[in-house]
């Protein structure tokens, strides 16, 4: 149970409109996420704050922002007990709209461009399986959790809306398919992936990793697609 | 994205949408890849012998014209440094090259700028080639 | 100082005004969209705790890279024309040579040498993360050892250059 404490924290948040308030001194429940902290803001301090949040677990990838300058799903964040300030920024590389709100249709651009859904092919067994024990798997699974959130794209450091970069989560995605027996599209989608706005563009920073909320690994991917670039896809 | 929607009549470009604008596959890149890493592993050797060899070995005031005659009295010093030369004009330039791709968004500034790295570099490569032609006869 | 060595003087302040030029125009893009964690006290706290946040120094590992790569590139183009007077106005470039054993010169070897040590060995990591398929812990392992070889022998190589000056 949540429990009032006298504690307060020191928030910073990024503002549009250079008018409004930037710092509040909000005070602490335990355990406080990063959410608690915004929805107290907004009731208490200032309800022009803006920010986005839906389903509050974890699942549908709307509440990601930037926490010190480190992306994380607002929800699930906590703030640890001796932590007395935090800041708070929208995403990194897409447009502000306003406050901590960004605007996700160039993420989401990326996304499309390398056809993110199976394009099944001909003459499959209905329904088609794929093995859990197939090597296929091992592959496909660890991948398949993408919320779309974002947190990858901002943590990358390359991606963003002036680039031609696909970004981590589309390349993770592509990969996967890539992976897929019973996709079509395999071939098309390794050359979208191995042109100019692809895994050549990725430097190595590992942000996406070790941000991702569910654990997914896109820069194994993308190291996967450089070597299935030199060595011909899996088939 | 200012980039105009344009499909490329008939080919097959994965998630074409008439509302997404499908960009210009470029060539150059698994020649990128491997150029870099290449010259690369080829410079580590190469460029850390050169400073051995011209500061540690020797002291560096004592490499002046005459230290460097004698070095290109030997063909395996002159084939050395016009390894290191090549390589590293390679290497050199296709780094910048991805630098100002990554710095410069505006795409009309950004080719400028390339092509201004791209003629800097192959000028001073010639200019290099040069020194060591010369340094045969 | 003749002509052909304040020609040179000039011209290196050139490449370091570019090479520092350059360091501005990162950290100016790495503030806007660079993605990373500030940096901040709360920053050495938080590495310590979480093995997340450490794959920040890949993140950093890349910005020196860039950096170094650039720097010896830009000297590299200097290089290469202080080179060339050998074969055309061999006069020139001995006058000019004088000026690499000046103290000021053999502290900027210096630190072109460790430029040179971090960009090869950090170049040397990248083959081995995608030769071997590396995660995040393994390059940082790495990373280490590559920082560590920098260090010795770029202190090292720094010692033997800097010697005559205290002989």
């Amino acid at each position: 149970m949540t429990e009032p404490s006298s504690k307060k924290i020191r928030v910073t948040v990024s503002r549009s409109d250079p008018g409004t308030e930037r710092t509040f001194l909000v005070e602490r429940i335990e355990p406080m996420m990063v959410l608690d902290l915004l929805i107290a803001i907004q009731r208490e301090h200032d309800p022009s704050i803006g920010f986005r949040y839906s389903c509050r677990v974890a699942m549908c990838g709307t509440c990601t922002l930037r926490m010190d300058g480190r992306a994380i799903l607002a929800c699930q964040t906590p703030l640890e007990p001796d932590r007395d300030k935090v800041r708070l920024d929208p995403l990194a590389g897409l447009p502000v709209v306003r406050d901590l709100v960004v605007d996700m249709k160039p993420f989401f651009e990326e996304w499309a461009r390398v056809k993110p859904y199976l394009e099944p092919v001909e003459g499959l067994d209905e329904p088609a399986r794929i093995r859990p024990d197939s090597p296929e798997r091992q592959i496909i699974d660890p991948s398949l959790d993408c919320i779309t959130c974002g947190a990858c794209y901002s943590s990358c450091g390359i991606a963003d809306h002036k680039r031609d970069f696909l970004g981590p989560a589309a390349l993770n995605r592509a990969m996967l398919l890539i992976a897929d027996s019973r996709d079509a599209a395999g071939a098309e989608r390794l050359d979208a992936v191995t042109a100019s706005d692809g895994v050549d563009r990725c430097h190595y920073i590992y942000g996406c990793s070790a941000v991702c909320p569910k654990g997914l690994d896109p820069a194994a991917a993308i190291r996967r697609l450089r070597r299935w670039r030199l060595e011909g896809r899996p088939r | 994205m200012s980039t105009p929607t344009r499909h490329r009549g008939g080919e097959f470009r994965p998630g074409d949408r008439s509302d997404v604008p499908v960009r210009p596959s470029g060539g150059g890149r698994l020649f990128y890849y491997v150029t870099v890493r290449v010259t690369g592993l080829i410079l580590a050797v190469l460029v850390l012998g050169h400073f051995a060899v011209t500061h540690i070995t020797t002291d560096v005031a004592e490499t002046g014209s005459d230290f460097i005659a004698r070095r290109w009295g030997s063909a395996l010093w002159l084939l050395w440094d016009w390894a290191m030369l090549t390589a590293a004009m390679l290497h050199g330039a296709a780094g910048v090259w991805i630098a100002i791709e990554d710095y410069t968004p505006d795409p009309e500034k950004r080719r400028r700028r390339q092509r201004l790295l791209v003629s800097a570099s192959t000028l001073l490569f010639v200019l290099g080639l040069i020194v060591i032609v010369a340094a045969i006869f | 100082m003749t002509l052909a060595q304040a020609l040179f003087v000039v011209a290196l302040a050139g490449v370091l005004v570019a090479v520092v030029g350059f360091g501005f125009v990162m950290v100016s893009a790495a503030a806007r969209s660079g993605g990373g964690s500030y940096l901040s006290t709360g920053l050495l706290r938080r590495l310590q705790r979480s093995p997340e946040e450490r794959a920040e120094f890949n993140r950093w590992a890349f910005y020196a890279h860039r950096f170094t790569g650039f720097a010896v590139f830009a000297f590299l183009c200097l290089h290469i024309v202080d080179i060339s007077l050998y074969t055309f106005a061999p006069g020139a470039f001995d006058e000019v040579h004088v000026l690499y054993g000046w103290t000021s010169m053999r502290i900027f070897e210096c630190g072109l040498l460790f430029a040179i040590l971090f960009h090869t060995f950090n170049g040397l990591r990248i083959l081995a993360i995608d030769f071997a398929d590396l995660g995040s812990r393994a390059s940082r392992g790495l990373l280490t050892g590559a920082v560590v070889l920098t260090v010795l022998l770029g202190l090292g190589g720094s010692a033997v250059i800097m010697a005559p000056v205290f002989a």
